[in-house]
């Protein structure tokens, strides 16, 4: 009887746990729209990238309708999306997919659960952190502090970003690199804006 | 001659797209089209802030917005 009690209390928690999850999903742009899925596999059939993905595009429909938070924001399927919308353009039953795989994203990182292989979440900061400082990307300073983050987090083999190298001096080779920063006149207002749109609701 | 407004981007004017951003300039004055580049534009934010920032992203292509109409551009 006890165990039974216990086994029932379990239950509830989960499900209580599983329709706050599918309620979150829903409430962002796009998340709504997994309700129409019918698992047909079209999209992981298209997914360039989905042999990389832990759970493939029709899989994560499959486990965040079933509840599965933990397996999901611990997952590398999102962070491993492209964003192509090749499966969001083929899906018969126009589930946006790509959007769905930003909400997980956002959502992973509010939580603060990400998957700990995956260094995207590193690449995004300093892109971030770019745009802050000079207004536009400037490639080669985003890539310097993002091996030197990734590497400090643990997550690059400090050796890998040495095969890097040449790629590197190709790109300078070739002016598809500036080694300069260009910085942009309105950069002050630029850096107010992005702490006001942090404030608001950004998450970092 | 038809003019455009033209937003290159942070690949396209400076970074590993330049290739592709010096051949759209040259084919526009072949195609009698003039590029009017947007001035002192800012990053559109593109992915990486469109996922977990995603108030960014909107206050990001704003400005450029705003800008583009304070430049008479669109």
């Amino acid at each position: 009887m006890n165990l039974l009690m216990r086994k029932i209390r379990h239950n509830q928690g989960l499900a209580v746990d599983r329709d706050d999850f599918l309620e979150e999903v829903y409430s962002v742009p796009g998340g709504e729209s997994i309700r129409w899925c019918v698992q047909c596999g079209t999209c992981s059939g298209s997914c360039p990238n989905a042999a990389q993905m832990d759970y493939s595009p029709r899989k994560v429909i499959a486990l965040v309708r079933s509840g599965k938070r933990y397996d999901i924001l611990n997952s590398n399927s999102m962070w491993v999306c492209a964003s192509c919308y090749l499966c969001t353009v083929r899906c018969p039953k126009d589930v946006k997919i790509t959007e769905l795989m930003h909400a997980l994203e956002r959502l992973s990182v509010a939580r603060g659960v990400t998957n700990g292989r995956i260094s995207t979440p590193t690449m995004y900061r300093v892109f971030v952190d770019s745009i802050k400082s000079n207004g536009r990307v400037h490639e080669l300073g985003m890539m310097m502090k993002f091996y030197l983050s990734a590497i400090l987090r643990g997550k690059i083999n400090p050796l890998a970003t040495i095969k890097m190298l040449p790629v590197a001096l190709k790109l300078l080779s070739h002016g598809r690199m500036a080694i300069r920063p260009k910085r942009i006149k309105g950069i002050e207002q630029v850096k107010i804006i992005m702490e006001r749109a942090k404030a608001l609701g950004g998450v970092e | 001659m038809k003019y455009y407004s033209y937003f290159p981007g942070c690949s396209l004017s400076e970074g590993t797209a330049v290739a592709y951003g010096i051949s759209t300039r040259a084919i526009s004055s072949v195609l009698d089209m003039e590029l009017i580049e947007l001035e002192d534009w800012n990053c559109c934010g593109s992915t990486p802030i469109a996922q977990p920032m995603s108030f960014s992203r909107f206050a990001l292509q704003l400005v450029i917005w705003l800008w583009l109409k304070r430049q008479g551009l669109i």
